[in-house]
């Protein structure tokens, strides 16, 4: 089940809502409630995989209690970690990279040694796979006690506002929160303002530019041969693309976090304005942070991170992170090329520094970090890295394409308002503006005017964003299928 | 406090929206869980689910409203392309289809040959085979519209398949260039929210086919001159009654309603109408033309987001329809295979002929074999007619071997 669609809207938030504020008596029932509905939602994208995400609840369930009920026994301990994460892992591969390796062995032979499978990718299952790890290994490593009420671990793993698209919550950060939190007016309505500012950026700006880039890219991949993709044109798409995965992923947390407040819960931010960073190494800490941290924390700072006597082992340690999350991203070999994409351009910045040279003229590093991500981008959302080729190519007018396009101008006038407000909330303008307009004071009390305004441009938002979704305009999701 | 009071009024207006919603569609919510339930039974869990999905975003309540706001925005964002360039408005307003790539190579040749052998397999041995090529909404020298917004254009596609149909001596009226010499005023062929003809246009090809085959095949159809002359014909203009299929997906804020013009012969005639829609549904009128001919549904009370008026003549086309004139036996029988153009001019055609049967060939619905009853009736004329989009496997399925 998708946020931006009239089912979650109209019956299921509403109905989980009423009950999950009906049961406030038991902190149980309210979890239970939240489960069985989790359950639900993720059962909506594809029944027959809710076994996989049971089962996953189960023996991460049983794994945390046997290392916490072993935690003397360093070696057993050990053990029933590295089972844990064993099942855990194999999954994920079954599921998500079996097919691939098969793929690949089959062209590097010129001939089917081993059959396709018929396997249907699980939504989500690296998100929740990764906070089932995280729970396991939070337990091995002492952070936290097992739980030893499985609803709790089910929640944890389960619960429907971060499951299929993060943010990818650490259990040590939530586990209190499990049993204890408060849910207040304040928080309430926190979470629904950030809950429709999610919704109105995926719906108006996210898709806005899904179609754009879709066009673009599909244009593209058909080949010079029959379709020329001139140079202006292609960049458009390149741009609407890096629009589209930021508002959708970005609107996707916000609305993620959003729900948890409205029940409660307070999860950590995932993204912080990536796009004003100065450098690639900024860009991913202020990038799907939640993912990031979890790599920092169960991969690279195990491997020794920065930490280390040699620039070798560092640049080993950042092959080894950036390779993984390019793979977490997908089966294909354009997210290995982006993962080392991003590799190569952070290394480069932590030996050389020169970013901190090109931070002395803004615009110059600005311009450096939108060229490496956009082109990042371009190479995450061809279809494979031949494609990539031929639009990075169309790109800088390599396939004899030219650089015109009548449709650019058309393009333009037609979003200017669109990519306008990308441009602005992609920056932190909104942020302050909000900020200056909620301080300001007119003869010493709070501006009466954006008290009234504020919720009127909301719920006009709201409204807005139902009305796309009411004439089934384009509604795509990137991170479903990650 | 600004978020608390926002709050309160987002929680409110879902909840409540919610209730009307459900409230309001309980006899198909209930209907649609049925309908789940026993998805469920059968262990199609997975449609149950797409079932409901579909249901939700169907029934909303006041789904139109919404509608109306997204195409309110559209034009406050001062928008000439609508969901993704899907349509595309010209300068004039009206709505066009987008076309940006064509990656479907048709075999014209082919096509051709199988319209070719309609008339050398039909019954009578003298039937004639015409193919009516219909103007387009897009048209060259007279829509405006800016480079860049890649409107549907045809024009390519229908001169090659008409090259095709000279080579294999199919006779072609083209009402490109016959309706054009009648009225190139733009806005009395076609509607602005919809890619059909207006009636006055359906009323030119009726002309046009009469000429055609008086000129070629010397028909002897309307000698007199009667039913070719408007001022035979009641008009009467409903103004701004109607949306059509284009604009549904923006609303009339955004597309503007149209004009629709009903034409009738003053001289009302003896007729009867007969339609399969699908298995064990079939309608029957007789009557006047009007009384035969003409859903007055559509013209007097239709769903404006749903119910174009141009369907009053016949209604949505059937899979297979009979237009018969009980006071012109000696007239000729014509078979029509063809699209959703057409429906008016074959009205106005059943003046002149004794019968007129009309086949949709995209039908899933149609429950005989073209090619058998092509052979077992007795046919004068045959006329094809395909929009250039129907120009595919579906539309040709007939005759696709020599026999």
């Amino acid at each position: 089940m998708l946020f931006s669609s009239i089912v979650f809207l109209f019956y299921f938030l509403p109905i989980v809502l009423i009950v999950y504020f009906l049961l406030s008596f038991s902190r149980f029932l309210q979890n239970s409630w939240l489960l069985i509905v989790s359950l639900i939602f993720y059962a909506w994208g594809e029944p027959k995989n809710i076994v996989i995400m049971i089962g996953s609840i189960l023996f991460n369930s049983v794994f945390g209690l046997l290392i916490e009920k072993n935690r003397k026994r360093k070696d057993i301990c050990k053990l029933f970690l590295i089972i844990a994460i064993v099942l855990n892992v194999s999954i994920l591969f079954v599921y998500k990279y079996l097919n691939f390796f098969i793929e690949n062995i089959n062209i590097s032979q010129g001939k089917e040694i081993l059959p396709i499978l018929k396997l249907s990718l699980p939504i989500g299952i690296s998100f929740f796979t990764f906070q089932a790890l995280s729970y396991v290994i939070d337990v091995y490593k002492g952070k936290t006690k097992a739980e030893k009420n499985i609803f709790k671990v089910g929640l944890y793993i389960s619960f429907f506002p971060q499951l299929i698209a993060g943010p990818i919550v650490q259990y040590n950060d939530i586990a209190e929160q499990l049993g204890n939190r408060k849910v207040t007016f304040r928080k309430l309505s926190i979470g629904c303002c950030r809950f429709v500012a999610g919704l109105a950026k995926k719906i108006i700006l996210a898709n806005s530019m899904a179609g754009l880039a879709e066009n673009i890219f599909s244009w593209s991949s058909i080949g010079t041969h029959s379709y020329v993709v001139p140079s202006s044109l292609a960049w458009i798409g390149a741009i609407a693309y890096a629009f589209q995965i930021y508002f959708d992923f970005s609107a996707y947390s916000d609305m993620a976090i959003g729900l948890g407040l409205m029940f409660g819960f307070k999860f950590k931010e995932n993204f912080n304005f990536p796009y004003v960073s100065k450098s690639i190494s900024e860009f991913w800490r202020r990038w799907h942070i939640s993912l990031t941290d979890w790599f920092k924390e169960y991969v690279y700072f195990p491997l020794g991170g920065s930490r280390v006597k040699n620039k070798d082992h560092l640049a080993r340690n950042l092959l080894i992170v950036w390779v993984l999350t390019g793979l977490w991203h997908g089966a294909e070999w354009t997210f290995l090329v982006w993962g080392v994409w991003n590799f190569v351009f952070i290394l480069f910045e932590k030996f050389t520094k020169f970013h901190l040279k090109l931070e002395k003229i803004p615009i110059f590093s600005h311009l450096y970090v939108v060229f490496v991500f956009v082109i990042g981008w371009v190479i995450f959302r061809a279809n494979d890295l031949y494609q990539a080729g031929l639009m990075i190519m169309n790109m800088f007018m390599l396939n004899k394409n030219g650089f015109y396009s009548n449709m650019v101008p058309i393009i333009l006038k037609e979003y200017a308002f669109i990519f306008l407000m990308c441009f602005v909330f992609a920056t932190p303008i909104t942020r302050k503006t909000n900020e200056y307009l909620m301080y300001k004071k007119i003869d010493g009390k709070n501006s009466v005017v954006y008290t009234v305004f504020y919720p009127v441009v909301m719920m006009m938002l709201f409204a807005i964003s139902v009305s796309y979704l009411a004439t089934g305009s384009y509604n795509p999701f990137i991170y479903f299928n990650f | 406090m600004r978020k608390y009071i926002f709050c309160v009024i987002f929680l409110f207006s879902i909840f409540a929206y919610s209730f009307i919603n459900i409230y309001s569609n309980k006899d198909k919510l209930k209907a649609e869980i049925k309908e789940c339930i026993s998805l469920i039974e059968k262990e199609e869990v997975g449609s149950a689910i797409n079932s409901f999905d579909e249901y939700a975003k169907s029934s909303l309540y006041k789904k139109m409203s919404f509608i109306e706001m997204y195409g309110f925005f559209q034009k406050l964002l001062y928008k000439n392309e609508i969901n993704n360039f899907e349509y595309v408005k010209d300068k004039d307003g009206f709505l066009h289809f987008t076309e940006f790539y064509k990656g479907i190579e048709n075999d014209y040749d082919k096509y051709a040959r199988q319209v070719r052998r309609l008339a050398e397999n039909a019954k009578n041995p003298n039937c004639k085979t015409i193919f009516v090529n219909p103007l387009g909404l897009y048209i060259e020298n007279i829509t405006r519209i800016n480079d860049g917004y890649n409107p549907a254009k045809y024009d390519k596609e229908q001169d090659e398949f008409l090259f095709n149909l000279y080579e294999n001596n199919v006779k072609v009226l083209d009402t490109r260039k016959t309706i054009l010499e009648k009225n190139k005023n733009k806005e009395e062929l076609f509607y602005k929210t919809d890619h059909h003809w207006t009636t006055q246009a359906e009323f030119y090809a009726f002309c046009d086919i009469v000429d055609y085959l008086n000129e070629n095949f010397d028909a002897n159809l309307d000698s007199d001159y009667y039913f070719r002359d408007i001022n035979n014909y009641n008009l009467k203009l409903y103004k701004n009654s109607f949306i059509g299929s284009l604009a549904r997906k923006a609303g009339i804020i955004y597309s503007g309603k149209d004009d629709y013009l009903f034409i009738e012969p003053k001289e009302q005639g003896k007729f009867s109408y007969f339609a399969h829609i699908k298995d064990n549904v079939e309608i029957s009128r007789s009557g006047s033309f009007k009384d035969a001919f003409i859903v007055e549904k559509f013209l007097k009370d239709p769903d404006t987001y749903t119910e174009a008026k141009h369907m009053a003549y016949i209604g949505e086309i059937s899979p297979y329809e009979v237009l018969k004139n009980e006071g012109n036996s000696s007239g000729p029988k014509v078979l029509f295979i063809r699209d959703s153009y057409l429906s008016a001019s074959m009205c106005f055609l059943a003046n002149l002929c004794s019968e007129i049967h009309s086949i949709w060939p995209l039908s899933e619905n149609l429950n005989f074999d073209i090619e058998e009853f092509v052979e077992e009736n007795d046919f004068d004329y045959i006329i094809v007619e395909a929009y250039p989009g129907n120009f595919n496997e579906e539309f040709f399925s007939f005759y696709k071997e020599a026999k």
